[in-house]
């Protein structure tokens, strides 16, 4: 029996080399080292709010609510864990309504527009902060209360 | 950060963790051995994340000064022996070195390629971004938190969000404190490199799964099986896809096999430094992991049958000194339980809405889950290789009539048991719960089921050593 166990391990090792070597061969360690793999693999989420998320970790006050309005295909999929996440500390609030940002008292407002989605009127007391237009046309508009703009 | 600096930056927090494990194992006067050593790391990052939670408590800041200065005071103060210690385990690992040259070529050929995908690995995780949805949703989010806060304090977390969202704050925070400490040593929360904390339980998990079975298989044979647990597939996920990296169940997996490694080493079940260590990392599995808590509870009572037959037996206690290791061990946990409980994070098991249990819906999950588990096997993966290893090795431990093998045997099986019926009767669709989780479950148990194949072919009885003679065995039998 011990034999067969022995046997077991080396098949298994064998098994192992074969489909673990093909990996290791047919990976791109010039990608790896430059770190290239970052702008390939991509979350579960539009590209639209993925590739301005950094931008707006950057931008938006550091602390306090923020009300994210994006498209309700998002709703119930990975874009409030994403943006907590990377939004954090501050509270996020995610909507697919646009008449949200009539009754947020967040202290900013961030709208991801897609090409084909309503323009979104500044509630009154927001001012514009930012408005950039994102690589398949549509726009992240960045809105924050008169008080706490930057 | 660059490549380089984040590989420099994850290399000094493996180092760290193991400097500080070498230090609590030296002064705590227990028994060096190679098993021991190869935990280390593991020991002294769990300690560094369990004292960032201490500080919380006691409004202490999270500052690397205060992290890392009382370990530096220790180890001053005690300089003989931790200097004694690193300067043991250099030489360990020179003649670990040397005996390399002595090595067939079949053998050293493995290890390369084994090296190799270690290396691998290491880069993936340093420069893959962080997708994992858990990852984001609980793990490093947990960490998030606890980083802003400076405590392991949940209660800034919205609970009631539109839509509803699950974050599963009842998960232990072993692995988002690791990250914690992690950060507070590179002065900054970088989710990227964060993620690539599952390094070290590779290193450990492997050193000791090597450490247990060179003395008892060879050196070819525990090349084979260390190159299995770095390069079998089913544990690629967590080091080569990047939506899995950032998961605690690689961490559960290393920490349940160190666990039971040394199990499997007690001499005197219960009443030795063995046992002690196996409880010690089962308690930091408990506090990884939700599975963690079965499979505490299942060695906790292995090894209380032990120290139950050798009080009525032998008259014999376990030394104070353990009984200290233990309780050190358990009370994190407790305490874990207890915030959650209190808080109100309670596990999906007990929360959630349950469907009407009936025969037949019992009966047509467990229908569904069969086929999801048979279906799942296939030549690309390990689940066929698992399937025989646990076949072979329940084979040769009766064949061997090696009670401790036997242990192991069960608290695996067992272990696996408790995942087919949390998915029997967890209020989630099943169909949903397999496609997101059996392969991740499966996982979990992969290194153990290794390690417990490495140890069947150790103890069978062509094995040139009987399993009578073999020290510790004698405990064992009536």
């Amino acid at each position: 029996m011990r034999v067969l166990g022995v046997a077991l391990l080396i098949l298994w090792t064998l098994h192992t080399v074969v489909v673990t070597g093909r990996m290791l061969l047919d990976t791109n360690y010039k990608n790896l080292l430059s770190g290239a793999p970052r702008d390939v693999v991509r979350a579960p989420l539009s590209d639209l709010i993925q590739d301005a998320t950094p931008d707006l970790v950057r931008s938006l006050p550091a602390r306090g609510p923020v009300l994210v309005l994006v498209d309700s295909q998002e709703l119930g999929g990975f874009a409030y864990f994403w943006l907590s996440y990377w939004l954090y500390p501050r509270q996020v609030d995610v909507s697919g309504d646009l008449s949200a940002a009539m009754t947020t008292r967040a202290g900013s407002i961030v709208y991801f527009q897609r090409p084909d989605s309503p323009d979104l009127t500044a509630p009154s007391g927001y001012r514009l902060q930012s408005d950039t237009t994102a690589a398949g046309g549509g726009h992240v508009i960045v809105l924050v209360l008169g008080s706490g703009g930057s | 950060m660059t490549v380089i600096g984040a590989g420099l930056a994850l290399s000094a927090y493996i180092l760290i963790s193991y400097c500080i494990g070498r230090l609590i194992v030296a002064l705590a006067g227990l028994r060096v051995d190679a098993l021991a050593r190869a935990g280390s790391p593991l020991i002294g990052a769990s300690a560094v994340a369990i004292q960032l939670w201490v500080y919380g408590v006691v409004h202490v800041p999270w500052h690397i000064a205060l992290l890392v200065g009382p370990w530096l005071v220790a180890a001053v103060v005690w300089r003989r022996r931790f200097v004694a210690a690193v300067e043991a385990d250099a030489a360990g690992v020179r003649q670990l070195l040397r005996g390399l040259g002595d090595l067939d070529p079949l053998t050293a050929g493995v290890l390369a390629v084994g090296v190799a995908t270690a290396a691998f690995y290491f880069l993936n995780l340093l420069v893959q971004p962080l997708v994992g949805w858990d990852a984001i949703a609980m793990w490093l989010f947990k960490a998030k938190v606890f980083f802003d806060a400076g405590a392991v304090d949940l209660s800034l977390v919205p609970v009631n969000v539109s839509p509803p969202v699950e974050r599963h704050l009842d998960y232990p925070p072993l692995f988002p404190l690791m990250l914690d400490s992690f950060w507070v040593l590179i002065g900054h929360v970088d989710g990227v490199i964060g993620k690539s904390i599952g390094f070290i339980f590779l290193i450990a998990a492997v050193a000791s799964a090597a450490a247990t079975l060179l003395p008892l298989l060879g050196k070819r044979l525990t090349a084979l099986i260390a190159f299995l647990l770095v390069a079998m597939p089913t544990l690629q996920t967590s080091f080569v896809l990047p939506y899995y990296m950032g998961y605690a169940d690689y961490a559960v997996a290393a920490l349940m096999m160190i666990s039971l490694a040394h199990l499997y080493r007690s001499a005197r079940l219960g009443r030795d430094q063995a046992s002690a260590l196996s409880f010690a990392f089962a308690a930091l599995a408990a506090l990884t992991k939700n599975e963690g808590i079965t499979f505490l509870i299942v060695v906790s009572i292995v090894i209380g049958a032990g120290l139950a037959w050798g009080f009525f037996k032998q008259r014999e206690w376990p030394s104070r000194r353990l009984i200290v290791v233990a309780a050190a061990s358990i009370i994190p946990v407790l305490a874990w339980q207890a915030y959650a409980r209190v808080h109100g994070f309670n596990n999906d098991l007990v929360s959630q809405q349950h469907p009407q249990w009936t025969v037949e819906l019992l009966a047509s999950r467990a229908q569904t889950i069969a086929t999801f588990l048979w279906h799942l096997i296939d030549r690309f993966n390990d689940y066929p290789w698992l399937v025989l290893a646990w076949i072979v090795s329940i084979t040769l431990a009766v064949l061997s009539k090696d009670r401790r093998l036997a242990a192991v045997w069960a608290i695996v099986t067992i272990q696996a048991a408790f995942y087919c019926l949390a998915l029997l009767l967890s209020p989630y669709a099943v169909s949903f719960l397999l496609t997101t989780a059996a392969d991740r479950l499966i996982l979990q148990l992969s290194p153990s089921l290794v390690l417990l194949l490495g140890l069947a072919l150790s103890g069978a009885p062509s094995a040139g050593v009987s399993a009578q003679r073999r020290p510790g065995l004698a405990v064992a039998q009536p």
